[in-house]
Order: structure tokens, then C-alpha cells, then sequence
């Protein structure tokens, strides 16, 4: 039976941000992918460079609008680390409230997107209605509802008041019976188990070797999680637990995000619990020294990593930063052979990607050899044409 | 499912960085490798580039889970660095490399680490560094009309900077 | 007269197709937010489209990156007449924070005409139901004119 090619993206209904995927399929089943990415590339890094530090911040901040907290986390710690500036322990213990927080948001989407994208649109529009309960109360301390605009070089900007701990306190407690609602669907409602158990499987060594982080690893029995294994803002007093699955499909990623958005909420009620009192930011210098820092953060999706180099000037002179996704990325390829046409969209999301962040790549699994090379689509056009 | 809850000692029980930057060091026995300086949970390494292939042969012998962060390339002027950020034991291991301004090449570890291809291609769009091994480098993140020999993370563009 | 009746009624239920041009996801977040039940624009007949070939309105976010120009051309040369763009957030009006980016063209309207721009960097939901309010009026505006409204742009993809 000749090999049919699927062109998927940069614009299609189960994508909502522009990647191209070409599928080549032998009836039903997914033969080999490749995917182009760089239709998000917007230049960052170098903008970065004629940027002073306290404008990067901003700019970081817009690499992803559903972890922009996380950049900029990463970001401010690296620049902190090079001048030597001690931030504050109520700042410290501010960033990982809203790192929580903006997990639990980035979680609530995902299982909302998983939802919509296996045909489950109840699921979809009760775990939306639900994430606008976080955004409020992320709105209600730092303004905004995704670009926060929380930290700055030296701390963060805006404090947390009494009257936010109550409110979030309240949301605290009407999200906990969410979870465990969305948990109990997530594990016993038939239609969303069968959808999910078994597709986009990865095994423990192939999550090693080909290289991914954050929940996509960890629901495949990798226990890695940046926020115990290096500890950065309050992790290091803090205490909660890694979740991690055996399964390797997309109903073990489910069952790490569900059960991370449960320890996330813990995690907010011990901070909001013991937030201790101080300066929320001291004054960084307009000059950071020379020198050089590498920082990495526990991302929604993963690790995420900034590597920050200073030439003692009111300019970084070089800003790297690698996003989790395209860690993850090698995963969707690899678990993408073998499965079903119909399985593509929620395979595509059990990463849940982020190509804003990402942007990359071009891959051809050889599935009959094992060999795996890697073409552009010309060559691998070429190919197909060849092989006819 | 689930590990217990973290507690302080067993953050206490990881290796330390100055632990893994020993282990490296006698691991890499006989090769050009200077230890520049350790801080929190990082440890910063240097070492001529021809020597990067055997380096990550031994390492990745030595801890089969080792992960590959990500690749650093910056151009420093006189020449482009390149650092390989690789977590190990969870300390972070920053290898810096240093190449040639003009003609900046370095052996690919595409084989030995197979996660290294994309950043290895985003290297070659942005800053033009060559793999020496690899078949081919195609485009990561650049468009298809990105002009060749342009690469816009050089200090000094060496095609036309501005994109038609 | 029965095209009048046509155009009239397009504007009681008209399908909006999303786009992102090369956004931070911010954007697209809150759009998808519109469609969830706290702002619901479904109960205004909007309807949240898959193909470009089915909508009335394209709603773009994002600066417009080099390798998505091209893409967003044909995407709009796919939709049938008449069609209204809403550009949401700022980066999509001007190039916003990405302005001077080697990548960026700087705003939606440097590639296909705009007929309403949603500034935020997010806009709320709200607003971005306010903006395509906006089109609606300008539809009901076209549809009563005499000539409708023809249009293309020139530069081919």
C-alpha cells in the first residue's frame, strides 16, 4: 500500500499555535513524522542584547505567555547570581507562590486542551471555568491575568496583603474540590481512560535518552524535579512531594499534572501559611558586573534553563535560553510511530507544547530499519518520490 | 505513585559539586581539562575543542542517565564559545569550548547524544558554527528566506544583517 | 435585495477562525479563554472556526515572524468575501515589545489589511469581545452601503 503524506499546521483546528507537521501514514498508522518548526522564532535572544537589564525582564517575560513567570524566574536568578545580590526572603518565598500558581493555571489548560482535543469538550469548558478561579486570584495581587510583571533584578515588584491571602485562601479551598473531581474523572470516566491508556507510550530509557524534562519525564518514571533537585526561590524550605507515574502514556501525564496541581496547592497554603515579613526587593545595580551564570527553574513543562553572560556594562552580552519544549519534542516524534491518525492532535498535546517558547526541528524516523536520520523535506521528499 | 516528602538531609545526601568535578577529572585522565571554578550546585569546566567527542564518551560511560541541557554559543569577538550544559548527579556541568572566530568548527555528539541535534542546528543557524560528522544541518529556526552565510547572533554580521 | 438579506443576516452568526502569527501564546490563551463559558461568545452566535475557508473574521495575534508571513497570506486569501481582520494584542498592532527583532515584519497590518486593533499585552477577554463588536458594526455598516465590500490585497503569496 503506497505511503500517504499529512500535512499538519502551521494552521489546523487541533493546533493553536503555528507548527507544521508532515505525517506519512501507511492507512491508519503514523509511519514516520516531520516537523518543522521556527514559525515562532521571533529573534529574542539578540533583542535581548540591545536591551538593558531591567527591559530584558519584560522582553523575557513575552518568550511565553502561559510560563512567563517562569522566564523570568530564571532569568532574574542568573542576573542575581552574577551581581551577588541576596534577595530577600519574602520576595523568594512571593516567586514560588506565583510559580505555583501559574502551574496550576498551565496544568488546568492542559487537561482542558486534553479534554478538547480527544472530543471531551465538557471537560474542556468545566476545567477553563475553573482555571479563571487562579486567574482572579492572580490577577487580584499582580494586575494581570498572564504577563504578570512580577519580578524584577534583586526581588519582585508587588507584595502579597492580608486581604490576598484571604481571597486566595478561599480559591484555595474551592479549587481542592475541583482537582479531586477532575482527578476522579480523569481516572474512572471510560470514554477519557480509553482515549488516553496506552497512546503516545514512551518507556523509561527512551524518556532518558532522548533527553525530556518536567511531567512528560516524570509520567514515564523518571524522577527528576528541578525544585528538589535544585533547589532555587523557597523550594529548599519547603516540603512536597515528586509525582511521578510508571505508565509512559498519556493518561500517566495526566495523573503527574492532576496530582501536581494537588501538592501545587499544598505548596501555596504552606507559603501563604509561613510567609515571612521583610523587604519584598532590594536595589539592583544599573551595571551588573562581569561575569557569567547559568540558571535553571522547574517549568510547567519542565526544566528550563537561562544561561546569562555580563560584559559589566547596562547590557546582557549574551542571553541563551532553551525551553522546555524542545527537550520534549523528541518524545512526540518517537511516540508518534505506530499510533493512529486519530491520535495525532492529543498526542501532539500530551507534551503540552509550547512552540512560542521552542521553535525547531526537522526529524525522520527510519521505522523499518531503526535508524534514525535526519532530512530536510526536500531530501526527504526526494525520498518518497525515489521510493515509488 | 510518589516519591515521600523532600526533607532537608535528603538534599544533604547529593553529591556535592566539588565530588562530580573529582569524578570528571579522573574520569578524563590525560586530557587538556581545567576545572575554572565551582559555585551552587554548577562546576565550570574548559577544555580544547578537539578533545569534546572523547570527553562526552567517558562521562556519558561513567553516568548513563547524563543530561543534556542544552548548547551555548556566544561570540565573544576574537572567538566563538561554545558551552555544553549537562546535568550529572544534579550538579550542572558547564563545558566551555573555544573555536576559532573565522572558521569555528567542532566534532558533532549527535551519536553519542542524540538530544544535541537541535541545539547542535540552532548553533549552526544563529552563529554559523560548523559539526564536523554530521550528514547535514538543516534549518531549526530561521525561515526558508533567511539569506545563507547570515548569521544573526555574530557580533560582526558577516552577510547583510537586515532581512528582505 | 437578497444579497442585502445575505450580508445583514451574516452578521447575527458569524464564525471566527484564530490564527497565531507568531504570538507568545498570551494572546491565544485569552482568545480560546472567549469561548469558555465565564465569557461565552457563543451566546453572540460567534463561533470559533477550524478552517479559514468557513470564516468571517480572522482573528491574528502575534508580530508576524519571517517564516510565518507567507502562511498568514494564504490564509487570508483562503477566506471568502467579504472578510474583516481583528488584530489582538499589542505586538500584532505594532510589533510591540518584538519591535526591531530581526524577525519580525512589526505588526499584522504590514502584511494584510486590519480592521480592528485590540491593544493589551494581553487584552482581556472582554475586550477582545469588545473588538470583535466592533466588526460586527462595520459588517452591518458594509452590508448597508451601496457597493458591499470587495476587497484584496495585491502583493500575491
Amino acid at each position: 500500500m503506497p505511503e500517504i503524506e499529512i500535512p499538519v499546521g502551521p494552521q489546523h483546528p487541533a493546533l493553536k499555535e503555528p507548527e507544521s507537521f508532515r505525517f506519512e501514514v501507511d492507512g491508519e498508522i503514523v509511519k514516520s513524522v516531520d516537523i518543522r518548526l521556527g514559525y515562532v522564532h521571533r529573534g529574542i535572544e539578540k533583542a535581548c542584547q540591545d536591551r538593558t537589564w531591567v527591559q530584558a525582564v519584560y522582553l523575557i517575560e513575552r518568550i511565553c505567555g502561559i510560563c512567563s513567570h517562569s522566564h523570568t524566574t530564571c532569568f532574574c536568578q542568573a542576573v542575581e547570581e552574577i551581581a551577588g545580590i541576596e534577595v530577600p526572603r519574602r520576595a523568594r518565598f512571593i516567586r514560588s507562590l506565583f510559580g505555583e500558581m501559574e502551574r496550576i493555571h498551565s496544568h488546568l489548560l492542559w487537561l482542558g486542551l486534553a479534554g478538547h482535543e480527544v472530543g471531551f469538550d465538557s471537560l474542556f469548558m468545566y476545567a477553563w471555568h475553573d482555571r479563571e478561579i487562579i486567574l482572579d486570584a492572580l490577577e487580584s495581587i499582580s494586575g494581570n491575568r498572564v504577563n504578570y510583571g512580577m519580578n524584577t533584578i534583586g526581588g519582585v515588584r508587588r507584595d502579597v496583603t492580608e486581604k490576598d491571602v484571604d481571597e486566595l485562601g478561599r480559591a484555595l479551598d474551592l479549587l481542592e474540590e475541583r482537582v479531586k473531581y477532575y482527578t476522579d474523572v480523569a481516572l474512572n470516566e471510560a470514554t477519557f481512560r480509553s482515549r488516553l491508556e496506552g497512546v503516545g507510550k514512551i518507556t523509561r530509557e527512551q524518556a532518558i535518552d532522548l533527553g525530556t524534562v518536567g511531567p512528560t519525564a516524570r509520567s514515564a518514571g523518571v524522577d527528576v524535579d528541578l525544585r528538589r533537585d535544585d533547589p532555587y526561590a523557597a523550594y529548599d524550605e519547603i516540603p512536597f512531594r515528586v509525582i511521578t507515574a510508571d505508565g509512559g502514556d498519556l493518561l500517566a501525564a495526566a495523573v503527574v499534572r492532576l496530582g501536581e496541581i494537588e501538592e501545587s496547592l499544598k505548596i501555596i497554603r504552606y507559603i501563604i501559611e509561613n510567609l515571612p515579613d521583610g523587604p519584598i526587593a532590594v536595589k539592583a545595580p544599573r551595571r551588573i558586573p562581569a561575569g557569567e551564570a547559568c540558571s535553571r527553574y522547574e517549568a510547567p513543562r519542565g526544566e528550563d534553563i537561562h544561561y546569562v553572560r555580563s560584559g559589566g556594562g547596562d547590557k546582557p552580552l549574551r542571553v541563551k535560553v532553551r525551553a522546555p519544549t524542545l527537550a520534549n519534542i523528541n518524545a512526540v516524534a518517537q511516540s508518534m510511530r505506530g499510533a493512529r491518525v486519530a491520535d495525532i492532535p492529543i498526542i501532539i498535546a500530551g507534551i503540552d507544547p509550547c512552540f512560542s517558547c521552542t521553535d525547531r526541528m526537522v526529524r525522520l524516523d527510519d521505522v523499518s530499519s531503526g535508524r534514525t536520520e535526519v532530512l530536510t523535506w526536500a531530501q526527504l521528499s526526494a525520498r518518497c518520490r525515489a521510493s515509488r | 505513585m510518589g516519591a515521600d516528602v523532600v526533607s532537608v538531609e535528603d538534599r544533604e545526601k547529593f553529591p556535592s559539586e566539588a565530588e562530580v568535578a573529582r569524578k570528571i577529572k579522573s574520569a578524563c585522565d590525560g586530557m587538556m581539562l581545567s576545572v575554572q571554578r565551582l559555585s551552587r550546585r554548577r562546576v565550570w569546566i574548559e577544555m580544547p575543542s578537539g578533545e569534546v567527542r572523547a570527553f562526552f564518551e567517558r562521562v556519558k560511560k561513567l553516568w548513563p542517565a547524563l543530561h543534556l541541557s542544552t548548547i551555548t554559543g556566544l561570540d565573544s569577538g576574537s572567538e566563538i564559545e561554545v558551552i555544553y550544559h549537562f546535568d550529572v548527579d544534579n550538579v550542572l556541568v558547564n563545558l566551555r569550548v573555544k573555536l576559532d572566530a573565522n572558521t569555528p568548527k567542532v566534532d558533532t555528539i549527535c551519536d553519542i547524544l542524540p538530544v544535541s541535534d537541535a541545539y547542535e542546528r540552532e548553533l549552526h543557524d544563529v552563529l554559523g558554527i560548523e559539526f564536523a560528522g554530521r550528514t547535514s544541518t538543516p534549518r531549526l529556526v530561521l525561515p526558508d528566506s533567511w539569506p545563507e552565510g547570515s548569521y544573526p547572533l555574530r557580533n560582526v554580521p558577516k552577510g547583510d544583517e537586515k532581512h528582505a | 435585495m437578497l444579497e442585502k438579506i445575505v450580508a445583514l443576516s451574516r452578521k447575527a452568526s458569524p464564525w471566527v477562525a484564530h490564527f497565531n502569527s507568531g504570538g507568545c501564546n498570551a494572546c491565544d490563551i485569552e482568545v480560546m479563554a472567549t469561548i469558555t463559558p465565564r465569557f461565552d461568545v457563543e451566546r453572540l452566535g460567534i463561533q470559533l472556526k477550524g478552517s479559514p475557508r468557513h470564516a468571517d473574521i480572522l482573528i491574528c495575534t502575534g508580530p508576524v515572524t519571517g517564516q510565518i508571513r507567507e502562511r498568514l497570506l494564504r490564509i487570508y486569501h483562503q477566506m471568502p468575501q467579504p472578510k474583516y481582520v481583528v488584530a489582538v494584542g499589542s505586538c500584532a498592532l505594532s510589533g510591540g515589545v518584538f519591535h526591531g527583532c530581526y524577525n519580525v515584519m512589526g505588526g499584522v497590518d504590514q502584511v494584510i489589511p486590519v480592521d480592528v486593533y485590540v491593544p493589551g499585552c494581553p487584552p482581556r477577554p472582554d475586550a477582545i469581545i469588545a473588538g470583535i463588536a466592533k466588526v460586527l458594526d462595520k459588517m452591518q455598516e458594509d452590508a448597508l452601503s451601496k457597493d458591499g465590500r470587495e476587497r484584496e490585497v495585491d502583493h500575491g503569496c
